[in-house]
């Protein structure tokens, strides 16, 4: 089974076909372009720096220029492999079930085999969820919240802009109302208190995260390399990633 | 025969109710099968393409429950054209003329509009019991006809269906008079429905046993409905998240431990450790728990919830609960059959770990009389699927899938074959098996050796050649649907199951590698096959047979095809 990735979709994604092969796995040939992706299990170089620093510091260094990456996963005889089917099998390009998805999915159509009622169910779920920010221990924060959304001018309840918050490791994605910060200190903030609840880990937790955010372009940026006020504009998603150093 | 011997024989059919044992009742003599002929009262029709509603009518004079397959399976997952068929109105034209006293009608991947409603609930007077899964071509509409005119109705059970959802007004259209409800399931409709209407329904109907209703229910009202219904054997609940005061909150408490019946619970929307806990006092009973529309979820949740249900046989859940999740299903439920875990995140848009290899393997640990496990994970070993079937000989139907098409061993970077070699030498009573991961022709050569009871067989992205299709048509002797998609599987390859298709109910094989001529080939061989190839536009090449569906037909080939389903 040769499978050959050429042109990627946005990153990061686990669960791309990417993913799918095995760096190590023989008989695979793959092309690796730039990677943006900060999983903890591939080192990444130039990107990792401690959560602090990564709100603190507001200048480029570089960092946004990480390239976006497309993967088509094909069923593809080698380029120059046409005439060396020595075992007499006739592979041909079979990569129609392919769909590419311009918002940063790889999807193959109709899989995985999941009926199309339950997909929409988690659609619907994601609406659901605004008032399931946080386990419901941290009434704090809870409260905290409320008072934001019943402050009384209807202003404020319209201008909310949620964002999904993704922890590496973590199996549930929050959400979080970019608006009612206007730091990266204050979201800094809340964003361990959100999620230090879930991990055992205390003190020099915050030192080992990064907090990077996909942009309009469907690109993955680092939070604090740009001013707050661009962050705030672009922002579609963010995520907590491991300073797998 | 004479009489006497006739009222006797007719006597112990009445006990035999499977279809398999009544086709055998049917093939000892000429009487016999005249006896059982006249004497069955439900038919199975697994696809309703392989005979027509004259020849059904005609065997079977006197039916009063029928249960009729449609569209093949793929089509849940979209492989499917939409107006590709399956049209119940033929068969309830028929059946209106030959079997007034219908009864029953149980549908699954049938297209039903709401005219064909409206005329089921004005043909057959004595009509009790309706379910429809997976359907689709109907709205709300529908059943509102349903409810208004079906005086006797005992049962209306509406599951995954894909349908107009106008409102929910059609559950105000049951009478006042009507009282018959047994079981109720609307769970997979999203519009509101009339609660004083739901509530007077639920109190009423006396013999109420399975309701499940829609997550617009809030905890509240579910309340209320329990304190009418503590009869209960099997709830759906609505949302399971509100703000309660406590008075509301124990007074929810003080109706869960009043149904002392119940021992299924499903629904659970967005339920959390908050709520989860007034499920305790029925906990100790329950054998089956779906937790699988409940994905704020989480493992820690779980773990606490399951050391109340010791007796749990079935249990679903979405891969938030993790592995350690599972572990604690493992600890504490050791007379589970049955796990299905489904992923909260398909398309991998979210990042979510879910479950791996280890969870598995610690609920098998745990979990000895496991049979039936539909898994749905972002990673998997050869090591923990061999050590699965090891823990749980018994399981009969074993699907995994490995979200990643063509996935290696997440360890060893090895194919999964081993994997899959392990289930099927160990679980000798398998009979459904869906595959995937990074999978070669050795899989299904351990398939085609090992998998004697096979019946069901899933394949996607797997194999390398033809050799690998031909291991299993070569082998499996009782398989009955075979579903292919995106396998280098070509024209030896179906044309290796030339004698068995007849065999079997179904074939299905989609962006693989197989030509037209090859179906027209088998068509020629095999007359009693309609070999059906479905057109994809967009793929130019006119000589290959993109969606190829096979099944054997004693009604000879379809006279309501769409132009984009080719019968050879």
């Amino acid at each position: 089974m040769e499978l050959q990735l050429g042109l990627a979709l946005a990153l990061p994604d686990h669960h791309s076909p990417v993913k799918g092969v095995d760096m190590n796995v023989v008989n695979c040939s793959i092309e690796k372009k730039e990677m943006v992706g900060l999983e903890s299990k591939n080192q990444v170089g130039n990107y990792k720096r401690s959560f602090d620093v990564a709100f603190e510091k507001s200048s480029s260094t570089g960092a946004g220029n990480e390239s976006k990456m497309l993967a088509l996963l094909l069923w593809n005889d080698q380029p120059n492999e046409e005439d060396e089917d020595d075992k007499g099998r006739k592979r041909r390009n079979s990569c129609r079930s392919i769909i590419k998805n311009d918002d940063g999915g790889n999807h193959v159509v109709g899989w995985p085999p999941i009926k199309s009622w339950r997909k929409k169910m988690h659609h619907d779920h994601d609406h659901d969820q605004h008032h399931q920010y946080y386990p419901l221990q941290n009434n704090q924060m809870a409260n905290n919240y409320k008072e934001n959304e019943n402050d009384g001018s209807a202003a404020a309840a319209n201008n909310s802009m949620y964002v999904k918050v993704k922890m590496e490791g973590e199996g549930i994605v929050r959400k979080i109302d970019i608006n009612l910060h206007n730091s990266f200190q204050m979201l800094r903030d809340t964003l361990i208190t959100m999620f230090s609840i879930c991990k055992s880990k205390e003190g020099g937790a915050a030192a080992d995260y990064i907090l990077i955010y996909q942009d309009k372009q469907g690109d993955w940026l680092l939070a604090a390399d740009v001013p707050w006020q661009t962050f705030i504009e672009s922002v579609q998603r963010l995520q907590i990633v491991r300073n797998g150093g | 025969m004479d009489s006497q011997r006739k009222k006797v024989l007719v006597q112990v059919l009445n006990l035999v109710t499977s279809p398999k044992d009544r086709s055998s009742v049917s093939l000892v003599c000429k009487d016999w099968y005249d006896v059982e002929r006249h004497s069955r009262r439900h038919v199975f029709i697994g696809n309703c393409y392989s005979v027509s509603p004259e020849i059904v009518t005609l065997r079977f004079p006197n039916i009063r429950s029928v249960t009729l397959k449609g569209r093949p399976r793929f089509s849940d997952f979209n492989l499917v054209p939409p107006n590709w068929g399956g049209d119940v109105r033929p068969w309830l034209e028929v059946f209106a003329a030959e079997y007034p006293q219908l009864e029953e009608l149980r549908l699954k991947r049938m297209t039903v509009s709401d005219e064909s409603l409206e005329f089921l609930a004005a043909s057959f007077a004595g009509f009790k019991a309706l379910s429809l899964l997976s359907c689709d071509g109907f709205s709300t509409d529908g059943l509102e006809a349903i409810a208004t005119d079906c005086k006797n109705l005992t049962e209306l059970d509406i599951q995954e269906n894909d349908i107009d959802d106008k409102s929910g007004d059609w559950l105000s259209c049951f009478p006042e008079t009507f009282t018959s409800m047994e079981i109720l399931n609307f769970s997979c409709l999203n519009s509101d429905v009339d609660f004083d209407a739901l509530e007077s329904l639920v109190s009423r109907c006396k013999s109420l046993k399975v309701l499940k209703v829609n997550k617009t229910v809030t905890l509240d009202q579910l309340r209320s409905l329990l304190t009418h219904a503590p009869q209960l054997l099997e709830l759906g609940t609505g949302s399971f998240w509100q703000e309660l005061t406590p008075s509301q909150h124990s007074e929810l408490e003080r109706v869960f431990s009043n149904c002392k019946n119940l021992y299924a619970v499903s629904g659970l929307w967005q339920a959390t450790a908050l709520y989860l806990p007034v499920l305790y006092p029925v906990c100790t009973n329950l054998t089956f728990l779906n937790l699988s529309y409940a994905a704020t979820l989480q493992s820690w949740d779980l773990a606490k919830l399951v050391p109340y249900c010791p007796h749990l046989r079935r249990l679903w859940v979405l891969d938030t609960v993790e592995d350690q999740g599972l572990e604690a299903v493992g600890s504490n439920c050791p007379l589970l059959e049955e796990l299905r875990v489904f992923p909260s995140s398909p398309d991998g848009d979210d990042i979510v770990d879910g479950v791996t290899g280890s969870g598995f393997v610690a609920v098998s640990n745990g979990c000895p009389r496991l049979r039936y496990v539909l898994y749905f994970c972002w990673q998997m070993t050869n090591a923990a699927v061999a050590t699965v079937a090891q823990n749980c000989p018994d399981i009969t139907h074993f699907r995994l899938c490995i979200m990643t098409p063509a996935k290696p061993d997440h360890l060893t970077g090895e194919p999964m074959d081993e994997a899959f070699g392990a289930v099927v030498k160990t679980c000798t009573k398998l009979e459904r098996l869906s595959v995937s991961g990074l999978l070669t022709d050795l899989t299904f050569e351990y398939i085609g050796k090992y998998a004697k009871n096979l019946e069901y067989l899933s394949v996607a992205f797997a194999g390398d050649s033809d050799q690998g299709m031909q291991y299993v048509m070569n082998g499996c002797p009782k398989l009955k649907k075979l579903e292919i998609r995106d396998c280098p599987f070509g024209d030896a390859a179906l044309l290796s199951g030339l004698e068995k298709y007849e065999s079997m109910r179904s074939l299905w094989m989609s962006a693989c590698l197989v030509t037209m001529n090859a179906c027209r080939s088998l068509a020629s061989k095999v007359p009693r096959l309609n070999v059906e190839v479905m057109k994809d536009d967009e793929i130019g090449d006119d000589s290959q047979a993109d969606k190829v569906y096979v099944y054997r037909s004693i009604a000879g080939p379809r006279k309501d095809a769409p132009a984009f389903v080719l019968t050879f």
